[in-house]
């Protein structure tokens, strides 16, 4: 008798914050979607061929379907290295610049050591890329620790430093010189990491990059829930108050977390660069770095939840690009349609009447059912 | 007119699950100044904040003359006349006493801020109630009790008359404390009325008309200030539940544990809160420590936990002085600790029941290794440590939030206890926790003391600590005023008069709790 009364009173318990954020999540993103509807219905010449393109492209052919995967792939990077980063409450807002020169970094030794010696050339520019990575996340780190700057400021400037760096690179040394902005190439015709087969709509593409990220998160996940480092930064990000008193030395977490966030960005950058091209060409910031923000609040700062939330993000981004293809409408619906998304998902009010009658109906159930429970053990 | 302010039935949860206010009445009258009595977390501060329009009730409703009021902004609070003194001050340093005063309703001439009129008005204010106070002063420059004066004009320029003032006192000498006394008093002649939260309970005494009293987020009752004495209050206060009797052998006192020698300790705002304390806890004995909130145990404890820095004296654990070691070699040396506040530093909220109970043994061979951690073993001793704490959850995975105050205490004594130790400190091991759990804790601490640990127990419970202490000591304004060897003899009446100051023991018989 007790017993199911227990259980009652923890499944009720369990539920009401979870069944919220799940709610929330979920009419979130109909909300986006709706939206995104309502303006291709409103402004499209073609309404139902491009609903079509915007929500069933990326399985419509292997070319789209490799688009899709292609798009996936950073986002799993850096939305993970976001996730470790915020489990622990360091808001480095710097893979921007360590996937930059993740790439960059990569671009450089596939030119000057890959068509040389590839055995060694390929896992040497992955190992660089993510060691040059995290050099860019913990410079913010360091400003931090030795004069107290805030590091969500000074890794925010980082890009920028990364970005006229890695430009001004590439313009005075890599640049081929029979090229207006394109770097030596370092592959014939495709790039390293990836095999095509068939031609034309029906090419598929396999990354292996998907391998090497797909890793990242198993890792990532076991660093966060099944090592002694990561459970002392899960406990510093949900209460660094707990974490001083059960003796957790909160600095050391925060430089390592920001180290780590940074080299899986870094390797992102450098998996990125060799699975899409056959020289370097950056000259603006890729974008992935911010990505990983969205990413990581899809995920509840769980890597577990990164491939499913890059994957969807992913999905809506190919849609929308092929529809712009196809019909008149623009690519840059898919970043409006995920701004509304986020908003309402970062919205703490939103729904939030929902919730008062959920948690007060669940704490006062609760209570009473406690009550009884005392009852019987008196 | 004693529907003047009412708040009725007044139920609030937190987002958390915490039921802060549960159904909670209050009334005041116009022209007296009520008291709100309470402990840390009894919910007093929730209940005025939702006067103050700052938190929205979930159930029950709030009167005004005899109207009822929304107050779903401290905006709308102003406009019904309400006004509060925070306990920390809402001012801006650098801007003038009147440019403070008229913040939220600046006066204007033309497109410009009219400086004179905004004096004009601070000044007609300070007149008519007899503040004085130099409107041109910036208020980085001037003292803490005229910052408060400042709040206090500041709620009245805008028409206040119901004036929630929180912990008041905290923060002044007994000569500004005497000064606002006098300034309230004159309020409420004006037909003001004042809400005061305190736990001082000689300033309600002298100060107050009537008090309520508030406890685990419901109220015990309104008394006449003039009917009821102080030990009346506080035990309204801490609550008379039936304590059982935990029935404990003689103890069998062995080496010093912890030497506590010639200790002074100032807190944060630089103020010396404990002085002069030297005491002793040796093996198999609890020593308690009893004295109202305020006097100097918080900062002791913290000292002993290596929380706070201490500058006078020594502690020493074990032989070792604590100065400057870190958190981890305390807990190294054999101190657990069960903090006062569980819900900041006693427990993860969002992280699991089993998580919580590792916190403090990740560098133990038996739960981590050099990389990965051993979930099996954790599962194992943590799945025991929830039976043998009658822990009432689901399993181990689930959140810890999402417990009863009193099962979340259950995990923070399982964890501490459950670690290595040789000193326990447990500072209000059961405020606010249901009686079951409330014995069960204290059976355990009579165990662990029967292992031959040493137990230094903080408590505002008298029963509690009259029942568990073998030697008690009380603090009084920093200071140990008396030890008790034989503690059964003592009354809590007794007890009484050296909490709040009146009796006071020889240095000779003080001298009695540091065994050499």
């Amino acid at each position: 008798m007790l017993k199911e009364k227990l259980a009652a009173l923890n499944i009720a318990n369990m539920n009401a914050q979870q069944k919220h954020s799940l709610l929330r999540m979920a009419v979130s993103i109909a909300i986006g979607l709706g939206l995104a509807t309502l303006l291709i219905l409103l402004t499209s010449d073609k309404p139902m061929e491009s609903l079509r393109y915007y929500f069933t492209a990326p399985l419509q052919n292997a070319n789209y379907f490799s688009y899709w995967i292609q798009k996936t792939i950073p986002l799993i990077f850096t939305g993970t290295a976001v996730c470790i980063m915020f489990s622990a409450n360091q808001f480095n807002l710097g893979l921007e610049g360590s996937f930059l020169f993740g790439g960059l970094v990569a671009a450089v030794i596939n030119i000057y050591v890959t068509p040389m010696n590839p055995a060694l050339g390929i896992p040497l520019s992955l190992i660089a890329g993510a060691l040059v990575g995290s050099l860019i996340t913990f410079i913010p780190a360091l400003l931090d620790r030795l004069f107290n700057a805030s590091v969500m400021v000074t890794s925010l400037m980082m890009n920028y430093i990364c970005l006229w760096f890695s430009t001004y690179l590439l313009f005075s040394h890599l640049k081929d010189p029979r090229s207006s902005k394109n770097s030596y190439n370092w592959a014939e015709k495709d790039p390293i990491m990836v095999l095509k087969f068939g031609k034309g709509n029906k090419q598929l593409t396999v990354y292996f990059s998907i391998l090497v990220a797909l890793l990242v998160v198993v890792l990532a996940w076991y660093f966060l829930y099944r090592t002694k480092t990561g459970y002392k930064l899960r406990t510093v990000g949900v209460n660094h108050n707990f974490a001083r008193y059960v003796g957790i030395n909160a600095v050391t977490i925060a430089i390592a977390v920001q180290l780590i966030g940074g080299a899986i960005g870094g390797l992102g950058g450098a998996c990125e660069i060799m699975s899409n091209y056959i020289n370097y060409s950056w000259v603006d910031l890729t974008g992935f770095g911010w990505d990983g923000v969205t990413i990581a609040i899809f995920a509840k700062n769980n890597p577990k939840y990164v491939p499913l939330a890059a994957i969807f993000i992913a999905y809506l981004r190919t849609g929308a690009m092929v529809m712009s293809y196809k019909t008149n409408i623009q690519n840059d619906l898919t970043s409006v349609i995920e701004g509304v998304v986020i908003l309402f998902l970062l919205a703490e009010k939103f729904l939030s009447r929902t919730y008062r009658k959920m948690i007060v109906k669940e704490t006062e159930e609760n209570r009473r059912l406690e009550a009884e429970m005392q009852k019987e053990v008196d | 007119m004693d529907n003047y302010l009412v708040m009725e039935n007044i139920t609030k949860v937190y987002d958390n699950g915490i039921m802060a206010n549960d159904h909670v009445n209050f009334s005041a009258r116009q022209g007296e100044i009520h008291a709100i009595c309470g402990e840390n977390g009894a919910g007093k501060s929730t209940l005025m904040k939702m006067l103050f329009g700052i938190e929205q009730p979930d159930h029950g409703q709030i009167i005004i003359k005899g109207k009822p009021v929304h107050l779903t902004s401290p905006t709308k609070a102003i406009e019904e006349g309400i006004g509060m003194v925070h306990q920390h001050f809402m001012l801006v340093p650098s801007f003038t006493v009147a440019e403070n005063v008229i913040l939220g309703i600046e006066p204007v001439k033309g497109m410009k801020f009219d400086m004179n009129k905004a004096i004009e008005m601070t000044e007609e204010v300070c007149k008519k109630y007899g503040f004085d106070i130099n409107p041109r002063a910036r208020v980085q420059d001037i003292t803490v009790g005229v910052k408060q004066k400042v709040e206090i004009v500041k709620a009245l320029v805008k028409g206040c008359e119901i004036l929630i003032l929180d912990e008041p006192t905290a923060v002044l000498t007994p000569q500004e404390t005497a000064e606002l006394f006098v300034q309230l008093k004159l309020l409420r002649e004006t037909g003001h009325t004042i809400i005061f939260i305190s736990h001082k309970l000689n300033e309600v005494k002298e100060l107050c008309d009537r008090v309520t009293v508030i406890r685990k987020g419901r109220t015990v009752g309104v008394y006449n200030v003039a009917d009821v004495t102080e030990a009346d209050i506080s035990r309204a206060m801490v609550g008379v539940d039936v304590v059982l009797e935990i029935p404990k052998d003689e103890a069998k006192p062995k080496e010093n544990v912890l030497v506590v020698k010639d200790l002074g300790v100032y807190n944060d705002a630089g103020k010396k809160v404990v002085k002069n304390v030297s005491f002793s806890v040796r093996e198999g004995e609890i020593v308690g420590i009893a004295g109202v909130e305020g006097n100097g145990q918080r900062e002791l404890i913290d000292s002993i936990a290596g929380l706070h820095v201490y500058s006078e004296g020594s502690i020493k654990l074990l032989g070792e002085e604590i100065h400057g070691k870190s958190i981890k070699e305390l807990r190294q040396l054999g101190l657990v600790h069960v903090p006062e506040d569980r819900m900041t530093l006693g427990i993860a909220g969002s992280m699991s029941v089993k998580d919580n109970m590792i916190a403090d043994k990740l560098d133990d061979e038996r739960y981590t290794g050099k990389i990965l951690n051993k979930p099996k073993n954790i599962k194992e001793d943590t799945d025991k440590w929830i039976k043998d704490y009658l822990v009432l959850c689901k399993n181990g995975d689930q959140q810890v939030n999402n417990l009863s105050g009193g099962n979340i205490q259950k995990v923070v004594v399982a964890r501490e206890f459950t670690s290595y130790n040789r000193l326990l400190i447990c500072d209000q091991p059961t405020r606010g926790i249901d009686v079951g759990a409330s014995q069960f804790i204290r059976e355990r601490l009579v165990k662990m003391r029967d292992d031959g640990k040493a137990v230094l127990l903080i408590s505002a419970d008298l029963g509690e600590i009259l029942n568990l202490s073998d030697i008690l000591l009380v603090m009084y304004g920093g200071e140990i005023v008396a030890c008790f060897k034989d503690v059964k003899s003592i009354t809590e009446e007794e007890l009484g008069y050296y909490m709040l100051g009146i009796k006071k023991m020889s240095e000779e018989e003080i001298g009695g709790a540091l065994h050499a």
